[in-house]
């Protein structure tokens, strides 16, 4: 178990059988009477966000979380399967469990999913991945405005904003924590 | 850098100013230093002038205050001591022995306290009035931050709200307890009267969507809804009074018996949601004073804390009498982050980390 003086940013705790993660967390005292802390936690399932304000000296569930690194094989109908590539253990995700993290998802990328009691939950991506543009409209000459950009669609559905020198068929290096545009790559 | 104030997403944003008290970062904290000696002396130079007295209490005492949910840190030593919470004990037998505006700033200590509003060792100014009521410390309040905020100029790079930012020229706001909860909240305490138990509160406080715990007292449930709902709302436009607390939060204030909602004649000054300022009433009755010490006590004892002994020259003081006064304390550490527009505590005091 721990306390609410465990309490702090990338705790991992346990609300009603569900893992949460602790976003932020704030001492707060009143005037008079109890301490308090007051958390934003994020639920590691469904992404759900909660506030909730524990009062000091209430205890929390530890969260039994495993990371194991597998591959992403395939989607069919919004189920995300997943291979552990040495012991060949599959596992699928939905769409909810993945939340944006499905905009980036190549076959055969290398993940971290994140097991809940045994039970796969979430996956923890890269934080930067490259991806193809499968369609963008050309850039338009003599435009030179510094920091326009146009949508560019990737290989993997996502749209993106990129520069007007981004073309059809080039890739691009993407951070999946903001889904922005980092530069081109080979 | 401080693990616990990693997560402070405020930090994220500042580069300028770091809570890690290493010599590049004491150097970028220059301005915040600057502005506090400057505030330091502004609210000396304010009570000075108004015919207070400025006096030093020990810091070495025997009680250090007996409030169930304040830790104090143990001297060890012969005789045993404490750092205490608060200099109100010594600041009453000083009105007691006919010092009738009395102030002090300096530090006082609380174990087990550290957040963006929380040092553990922090400055608490204190100022008392002899045959005065709260009116009186509300005025001395409004005053005191109108000078402020026109007499220290905030430095630049200030991310968070500033007493300039405020419409301190104005007369500060006041709201009842009631009045800030049914503002705030569908809730009217006065409802759900501590005599009818935890029970309904709890129930009613579960409704809105907020934790509660199956050992939380009817204070605890009220200070839930309080501070989850109405205290982030408090002071935003000007300063703000919440007045006629609970009675079962009186503290050393006196109790006023209305009907079916006694309240205790205390108030509480925010500033942009920032609880600033505890004010009360004194309580001057020595009977009823022994009977919420030796019941704060028992509470202490019922939480596994470690028992105070009640401080028997302040009783004395009490018995030969008090004047009716009015006292309050004032967080000095928030009150240079609301000058400066710093977002935490930690980055208004020189050395923060060791105590952390």
């Amino acid at each position: 178990m721990y306390s609410t003086s465990d309490l702090r940013k990338g705790l991992k705790i346990e609300i009603d059988g569900d893992p949460y993660l602790v976003v932020e967390a704030q001492f707060v005292k009143p005037g008079k009477g109890n301490a308090f802390t007051r958390c934003r936690l994020k639920n590691l399932a469904t992404g759900a966000v909660l506030e909730r304000t524990y009062k000091s000296g209430e205890s929390m569930g530890k969260a039994d979380l495993q990371e194991v690194r597998m591959q992403f094989l395939y989607e069919q109908d919004g189920a995300y399967h997943f291979m552990n590539t040495s012991s060949y253990e599959q596992v699928y995700l939905t769409k909810e469990n993945l939340g944006d993290a499905h905009l980036w998802l190549l076959e055969q990328m290398e993940v971290d999913i994140i097991f809940h009691n045994d039970k796969a939950i979430s996956v923890e991506l890269p934080n930067f991945v490259v991806l193809e543009v499968t369609q963008a409209d050309p850039g338009v000459k003599g435009n030179t405005a510094t920091g326009a950009t146009k949508p560019a669609t990737l290989q993997t559905g996502a749209v993106v904003q990129v520069p007007l020198f981004v073309e059809q068929g080039e890739k691009i290096r993407v951070d999946t924590r903001t889904g922005q545009y980092l530069e081109r790559a080979k | 850098m401080d693990a616990s104030l990693a997560g402070w997403p405020c930090f994220v944003r500042l580069p300028l100013w770091s809570v890690v008290d290493s010599p590049d970062t004491l150097r970028d904290r220059r301005s915040l230093l600057v502005a506090r000696a400057r505030t330091l002396r502004e609210v000396r130079a304010f009570f000075d002038s108004r015919g207070f007295l400025e006096v030093e209490t020990p810091r070495l005492v025997v009680s250090p205050g007996m409030e169930p949910h304040l830790h104090a840190f143990a001297v060890e030593g012969q005789p045993r001591r404490y750092l205490p919470t608060s200099p109100e004990l010594h600041l009453k037998r000083l009105l007691a022995g006919g010092y009738e505006r009395i102030y002090e700033m300096g530090r006082v200590f609380r174990a087990e306290e550290r957040g963006q509003h929380h040092l553990p060792e922090f400055t608490l100014l204190e100022w008392y009035r002899a045959a005065a009521g709260l009116p009186a410390l509300m005025d001395d309040c409004e005053r005191l931050l109108r000078h402020l905020a026109a007499a220290v100029a905030p430095p630049t790079g200030a991310t968070s709200v500033c007493l300039r930012d405020l419409r301190v020229g104005e007369p500060f706001e006041r709201l009842t307890y009631r009045e800030a909860m049914r503002r705030h909240t569908p809730i009217d305490p006065a409802d759900f009267p501590p005599a009818a138990g935890a029970a309904p509160l709890r129930v009613a406080i579960a409704a809105l969507g907020i934790h509660t715990a199956d050992d939380d007292d009817w204070d605890t449930l009220v200070t839930r809804l309080f501070i989850d709902r109405v205290e982030p709302h408090l002071g935003r436009a000007r300063p703000c009074f919440v007045t006629e607390f609970p009675a079962t939060q009186a503290a050393l204030a006196r109790i006023r018996p209305d009907a079916g909602w006694p309240v205790a004649e205390r108030f509480e000054l925010y500033v942009a949601g920032i609880e600033l300022a505890n004010a009360f009433f004194e309580l001057t009755d020595v009977e009823e004073q022994r009977r919420r010490f030796v019941a704060w006590q028992g509470e202490r004892r019922r939480l596994g804390r470690e028992v105070y002994p009640i401080d028997e020259a302040f009783m004395a003081a009490l018995a030969a009498g008090l004047p009716e006064s009015a006292g309050i304390a004032l967080g000095v550490d928030r009150l240079v982050m609301l000058v400066t527009g710093a977002p935490d505590v930690a980055l208004v005091v020189a050395f923060s980390t060791g105590a952390a």
